[in-house]
This record gives structure tokens, sequence and C-alpha cells, in this order.
């Protein structure tokens, strides 16, 4: 039988039980009961979620109990650091169908629940039989140990739940992948991220052991990090087999993704082993361990890549804001939808349209557009729309500041990143591939504001590649008073008589 | 001023390009009618290169094909007139000794150069405006020097560097303080004179309605040649929905409408500055945070503003909605909201102001 414990009692009758700071009977340890193991696991599931387990594995027993009647039950023996620790234990334990004990050595009693916030005690003592002696409301029960379950093969053991939705992955989910690619498409796979600018570091890796539920896994793959990798990419890599994608949970251990470890393994780190690298895979069901430490190189140094010296002098030469970037690209009409036009490239012939145009609308239309004349045409660049422009060519964006005709595309296809680098674009340039005459390059300081002030000057219709823009003076006129002297009216004399009328 | 070259670099550049205004003597009638008759001959064909160059760069921001300016008669006399005005500003003519008697000659010499012909042509109304574009910016800075055991004031002048010496022993204070042009010229001749400046120059007058005085007006004959020009009219327009002074502007043009009213105009004037007033109201709804009272000094008049298409509407629909404009589009949603917001700030002077604009549309 039970009795409530009182507030500010100090003695009780189970052994081993003392207050906290707060009153609340605890002893050294506390215990759960769960009829079965999915108890158990449910219970590492919830707390794992909630709050870190490194501080309870020291500790942390799992035994497999019976009692007087060959019951089987198990009992998770976990180190009652505070009456805090324990109302979260026995929260959880309570939602899985467990029941909540707290002692120190073999008696343990009801841990504090609604009914009795400072917790229970044994109305008497008694002996009881077994390992751990459990002190309910309605008896005491002994249990004897019939053994114990270790938790890092338990976790080891369970499969990985399949989370509907989860392989699609956000960009910061992105940013730090792991693959594993089969010996046979490694090459490929190096050169395709490389092409696509994805920063890649690899290691040939061979399994340190088997899994224990592994059926004919590779016994060495490419292990690859990747940094930022493409939501397109990803996409194609998921339907690649012998391809699996992990997301990483720490440096060493990893979790396929579209799928979760029924255990927070983020809470629980020091169950795996230093310097070895643990990968879960759902689809196989195996957990692949890795025997460390994993150099990684840089996939680039990996690539086979015809790049001659002569062409990068030449893009090195084309520093001129207008000169051609000899690149072997050709323009292509797209099937893709069209993207966001931001500018449109007039011919030079068309700028007296233009500055009507310009005259014409009132500057709140024309905010935000900037203009920049060349030999090549005008360019009139806009944070949005364009459209209000109807003249030239109108140029959508590939890429930040790379600009090419509505509605084609460049052949062969390369990545928007690569195509950056290699024509030397970058932050501050706008690039533009025209219909004719090939591609070519202004500095984003050299466009101006499009307004009356930018096209005043313009007056002929044939364009010269110069600043049109007026120097018009912007000094105010001020008043400098000289000396008259005192005299200053003397002598003025009267305007003359228009001639009398007859 | 001792000749025309000198005016020419002394003042009328400065005027137009910036910088010092040098403001002597007044010129009189016969020195005037010199300066003007070199200006006729084309003797100073040599002398206005930068005046050519900086009236060119006002007028090309103007209209797309900018005529060619160069310096005449009544530019000259423009200019003589604004420098009289500003010699009779002159503070050496406070003294006793200066023989006031002959202010009111100055000012008849002035006012005679100022009147000009109306000017109805464009080429006329650039010409004159060029020369006083920049009159609104002008200004005059005075140094006023205290010292411990005195004071003294410098009004467009530097104060000599005695006064200045030895800052920290002789315990100075500097005070410099910008007289604006209207201020400047606050006095009875000097008001006199600069309207008939803005008289003479239709499209200076107009660019500026906002000014404190001489106030603006509508009346001018030269505001319709102005309008029925749309390229002109699309300038003015533009340079009045600048965020920078559709708050002062546009609410000084709506007030200077309803003076109109009371004003013995024709009734195609008022057809024109109506529907001009109309058409600007649909530019300055496009703006991103459109005109509102709260941030105007005369709130009555920004609802005049946005209301004055409404009372247009009762009297003379045809005036109250410009062509091109669809009914149904998001522009006209938005301004119609506006044209409702001004009109209740307008309350029941509406009906006041609608029956004065009936009257003068159908008398």
């Amino acid at each position: 039988m039970l009795e409530r414990v009182a507030q500010g009692q100090t003695r009780f009758n189970t052994p081993g039980i003392s207050v906290d700071g707060r009153g609340v009977a605890l002893g050294r340890l506390g215990a759960l009961l769960f009829p079965s193991l999915d108890g158990v696991v449910g219970w590492l599931r919830l707390y794992s979620a909630e709050a870190g387990l490194e501080d309870l594995l020291a500790e942390l027993a799992i035994l497999r109990v019976r009692d007087r009647l060959k019951g089987r039950a198990f009992l998770v023996l976990l180190p009652a650091a505070s009456s805090y620790v324990m109302d979260r234990a026995a929260r959880c334990a309570r939602l899985w169908g467990g029941a909540a004990f707290t002692g120190t050595t073999k008696h343990f009693v009801r841990y504090r629940d609604d009914r009795s916030p400072y917790g229970w005690d044994v109305a008497q003592a008694v002996l009881g039989e077994g390992d751990h002696v459990l002190h309910g409301e309605d008896g005491s029960q002994g249990y004897a140990t019939e053994g114990t379950i270790d938790l890092r093969s338990l976790v080891f053991r369970l499969s990985l739940q399949r989370v509907p939705g989860a392989e699609r992955l956000d960009a910061e989910a992105r940013a730090s992948l792991i693959l594993t690619v089969p010996p046979g498409l490694a090459k490929g796979i190096i050169r395709y991220l490389w092409k696509n600018r994805v920063v890649t570091q690899v290691a040939n890796v061979t399994l340190a052991q088997r899994s224990e539920f592994a059926s004919g896994a590779p016994d060495g793959y490419l292990f690859a990090r990747v940094t930022d990798l493409p939501e397109r990419i990803l996409e194609g890599f998921r339907g690649t087999p012998g391809l699996t994608i992990y997301r990483p949970i720490s440096d060493s251990l990893g979790i396929e993704i579209g799928y979760r470890h029924p255990i927070e393994l983020s809470s629980c780190l020091s169950l795996f082993e230093a310097g070895k690298v643990y990968l879960f895979s759902g689809q196989r069901d195996t957990v692949d361990i890795i025997a460390g430490p994993v150099e990684l190189v840089d996939a680039s140094h990996l690539t086979q890549i015809g790049l001659h010296p002569e062409a990068i002098g030449e893009r090195r030469g084309a520093a001129s804001p207008t000169q051609n970037v000899d690149i072997p690209l050709k323009l292509a009409p797209s099937m893709q939808p069209p993207g966001r036009v931001i500018g449109t490239l007039i011919d030079g012939k068309d700028a007296m349209r233009l500055k009507q145009l310009v005259y014409l609308l009132p500057p709140s239309m024309l905010r935000g557009h900037r203009v920049v004349v060349t030999e090549r045409g005008i360019l009139v660049v806009a944070g949005q729309n364009v459209d209000l422009i109807p003249l030239g060519t109108l140029l959508a964006e590939l890429t930040p500041g790379l600009l090419l005709p509505l509605g084609m595309d460049l052949v062969p296809r390369v990545a928007p990143d690569v195509l950056a680098s290699a024509l030397g674009h970058g932050p501050g340039r706008f690039t533009v591939f025209p219909h004719e005459g090939g591609p070519f390059h202004v500095a984003e300081s050299s466009l101006q504001p499009l307004e009356r002030r930018t096209l005043a000057a313009l007056n002929a219709p044939a364009v010269a590649p110069a600043d049109l823009s007026l120097d018009v003076p912007l000094g105010e006129p001020r008043v400098v008073n000289d000396a008259v002297g005192a005299f200053a009216l003397w002598g003025f004399p009267a305007p003359p008589k228009p001639p009398a009328e007859k | 001023m001792k000749d025309v070259t000198a005016f020419l670099t002394d003042f009328v550049t400065p005027l137009l390009t910036g910088g010092e205004l040098r403001i002597g003597r007044a010129i009189d009638a016969m020195r005037a009618k010199q300066f003007a008759d070199a200006a006729e001959s084309g003797a100073l064909a040599g002398d206005t290169a930068d005046i050519d160059a900086a009236r060119a760069a006002v007028v090309a921001q103007i209209v797309v094909r900018p005529p060619t300016l160069e310096l005449g008669v009544d530019e000259m006399r423009l200019c003589i007139a604004l420098y009289n005005a500003l010699a009779l500003a002159h503070p050496d003519l406070e003294g006793w000794t200066t023989r006031s008697g002959k202010r009111p000659l100055v000012l008849e010499v002035s006012l005679a150069l100022a009147q000009l012909p109306l000017a109805l042509t464009r080429p006329a109304l650039l010409a004159r405006h060029t020369m006083l574009a920049r009159l609104h910016a002008a200004h005059r800075q005075d140094v006023r020097v205290q010292w411990w055991t005195g004071h003294a004031e410098f009004k467009g002048r530097k104060p000599p560097p005695r006064l200045t010496a030895w800052g920290g022993l002789r315990r100075v204070r500097v005070e410099n303080e910008t007289v604006p042009l209207a201020e400047l010229l606050g006095f009875e001749e000097g008001q006199r004179l600069l309207a008939a400046l803005y008289e003479a120059s239709p499209l200076t007058d107009i660019l500026v309605p906002e000014r404190s005085a001489p106030g603006f007006s509508w009346a001018s004959a030269g505001v319709v040649a102005i309008l029925r020009d749309a390229e002109l009219a699309r300038f003015v327009a533009h340079s009045w929905i600048t965020p920078e002074r559709a708050q002062a502007a546009l609410p000084a043009a709506a007030a200077a409408w309803e003076r109109m009213l009371s004003q013995a105009v024709d009734i195609p004037h008022v057809r024109a500055v109506t529907a001009f007033l109309t058409h600007v109201g649909v530019l300055a709804s496009l703006a991103e945070a459109p005109l509102a009272a709260e941030h105007a000094r005369d709130a009555a008049s920004v609802g005049l503003f946005w209301a004055l298409p409404e009372l247009a509407a009762r009297v003379a629909p045809e005036l109250a909605w410009p062509p091109g404009l669809e009914r149904t589009s998001t522009h006209a949603g938005r301004w119609g909201a506006l044209r409702m917001r001004g009109l209740s700030m307008l309350g029941p002077s509406a009906d006041k102001v609608t029956a004065m604009l009936g009257t003068r549309l159908n008398p």
C-alpha cells in the first residue's frame, strides 16, 4: 500500500528515497516499466525528440525482467539527476503505457503524479522477491532480471521509417549531402558534378564490417560529400539505381533522405565510435560502417579537362567593354517557358524613338531603368519588367547579369555558373548575347539612370559610342554685392519720354 | 556695370551656370539700349559660348528636338531688368545719401525692359525660360559677425579678414544666413519686377507654381500657349510630379485654379487648365506614394487637386477624363479612389467651387 508524501516530509519507509530541492520524493535512479519492447523504443523516440539522451547514456540500462508469475516485461533504469529529468521521463513513459518508479537499489516506489505531487511512499516496509521490487498503488511486485539489451545494438537493429515527402529538400537541407556511388558510376558522377559547379569532395571507401542485415551490399563505393547540390540534380540522382543520398546528422553519421530513424540520433551521438562513418540506409535497410578516418579530396582534381591556356589568354584580353568574348556558343530557339525580361537591346537607328519615349513617359514609370550606349546598340536594363519599352530585342536573364534574347537559349547547354565562369562573367557586369555579332559585356557601373538628362544630347540618328548625357551646370546663382558707394543713384537719368502723340 | 562684356561675364553667365552674380549700380535706360543693340547686332557672338551651351543644356531636357538659341534683345532686356531688381536690393542703397527719390526711375526703366510681347510660340517660350531657368535657385549669402565690442552685417559680401582674425581672443562669432530670391526681392519694387519677369517668361512662371511671392496665376495668356504645346505641357507635368516637388507644386496649382475661377479669363482658357490638371492628376496617381494631406502644407488644396476632376465631371464631363485611360483599368481605379478621397476632404466647399466652375464655363 502506498501513501502520499506530505509537503516537508523527510523520513520515508522506502529505502533509498529522499527529497530533492522541490520537496519531491526521489531516489538515485528512475525505473520505467514497459510491458513490451515497443514501449521502450517508443519512450526512447519520444524522449530523444525532446531532450538529449547523452546525459542518461552512462547509466541507462534496458533490462528484460520476469515477475513472479513469469510474465515478461522491460525495465529501463536511468539516472534520476533531478525531478525535472524524471518528470519528462515519466510523462513520456505514460504516453507509451509504461509506469514510472524511483528508487536507489532494489526498491522502487511509484514516482509522483497528479494525485500526489510530492510522490509516494510505502505505508510499511515490504521485503519483496527478485532483483527489483516495484511498489505500486495496487501492491508490490518483484522482478527478476533475465538479461540486458544493449542500447547501441538496439539503435542499429531498428529499421528506418519512410517519411513521405521528406526526400524533397530545401536549399538549407541541400547545403551538405553525402552520396555513395557504385564504382561503375563514379567517374561519370564526378564529371557531372564538376560540370555543374557542385563543390564535391570524394574518397574511395571500404566497409569496415557488413551490416548485420546486409544482403549483397557492395564492399566498397565512392563516398562523396557535396555542397549546395541543385534541386534538379538531386531529382536526377534520386532515380539513379545504386546511388544513395544521405543527409548528414553529424560528421560521422548520415541517414538516407526520405527516411528517419525511430530514435533521434543526434541526441545520442556518443553511441557511435569516433573515427568511423555510419550510413543508415532505409531502402536497403542496412547500416554501413565505414572504417575511418575518411580522407576526402576535391573532386575537381580527378576530372579530365581539356582546357587550353590560349583560350584563357584570349578571354583575359577581352577586357574592353564592347569586345567580343570568343566562346563557341550559339543561340537557338528555346522550348523552355520564357524567363523574366529585364532588359532590351535597342539598335542605334532607333535611338531617337527611345528618346521620344523617355520624354513621353512620366518619370515614375521610368524609375529603376538604366541605360548604356555602346557601339552595339543601346542597352536598357531594369530591375523589373521593361515591357513598357517596345523597342529593340527583349532580353531575359539566364543567370544574374547574363542576358539572352527572349525565347532563345544557348547551345550547347551549359550550367549557368559554368558559362559565367567561362565568360569571365561576374558581379558588376552585364553580358549580352545578341542575335548577331557575338556576345559582349558592359560594366554595370557604366549604366546610368534612364531619364531626360541621360539622353538630352542625343540628336543625330547615328549613335556614337559616347556618353550622351549633357553636362548641365548644377551650381546655384549667388548674389554678390559690389561696393557702389553712398551716392549710388546720383545722376540716374530719367528714361526718355516717348514722342507725344499728335 | 562697365560694359556689356562685363555684364555677360559677371551676371548673365553665372545666372545660367551658377556662381557669383556681381551686382553694382543700376543700369540706366541708355546703357540698357546699348546692351540690347549689341545683342541684336550679333556683336556678342564671340562672348556667349558658355551662355549658349548652358541654354542648350536646359532646353535639351525640355524638348526632344531643341531649337538653336542665340542671345537676343528680349533675353538681354530680361537680364537687365533682373539685374536692376537686384541692384535695388543692394544694401548700399539703404543709406540716406543715395537719393531714394531715384528708385522709382530705376523701377520704371526696369519694368519697361521686362515688358515684352507675349511669348506664344515655342522658340520664344524656350528662349526666355532658358535665361531665367535658375532664377528660383538664386540667393544671397549674408554674414553677421559679432566680436567682443561690436557687430557688423555683410549682405552679399565677405567680411574683411581683420574682423574675423583672432577669433578666440576677440570672441568672434560668425553667422551665415541664406536669403532666397523671393525674400531678397521682398520689397515692393522687387515684387513688381519679379512679377513682370514671370509674366514675360510664362514657362518659368508655370514651372514654379509653389513659390510664395509673387503668387502663381493661371490667368496668364502664355500659360495656354504652353498647355497647347504637348511637349512643353508634358515637361511641366513631369517636373511637377517628381517626388521632391509634388507635395508643394500640385496643391499650389490647384489653389491657383480655384483663384482663376474668379478672374476674368475666357472659357477655352478655363477648359484647357482644367483638362491639364485632370491629366496631371492621373500621372500623380501613378506615383508610389501619391500626394496625401498629411504631408502637405495646404491640406485643403490637396483635396482640391484630387477632387478637381470630380468637380469638373459635374459641369463638363469631357474635361474630367483624359483620353486613352480605360475606365476599367487598375490605374483608373486607383485614381478614382484618390478623387473620392479628395472630394471627402473638400466637404461642403465642393459645391461652392462646382458652382463657380459652372458659372465660368456656362455663363
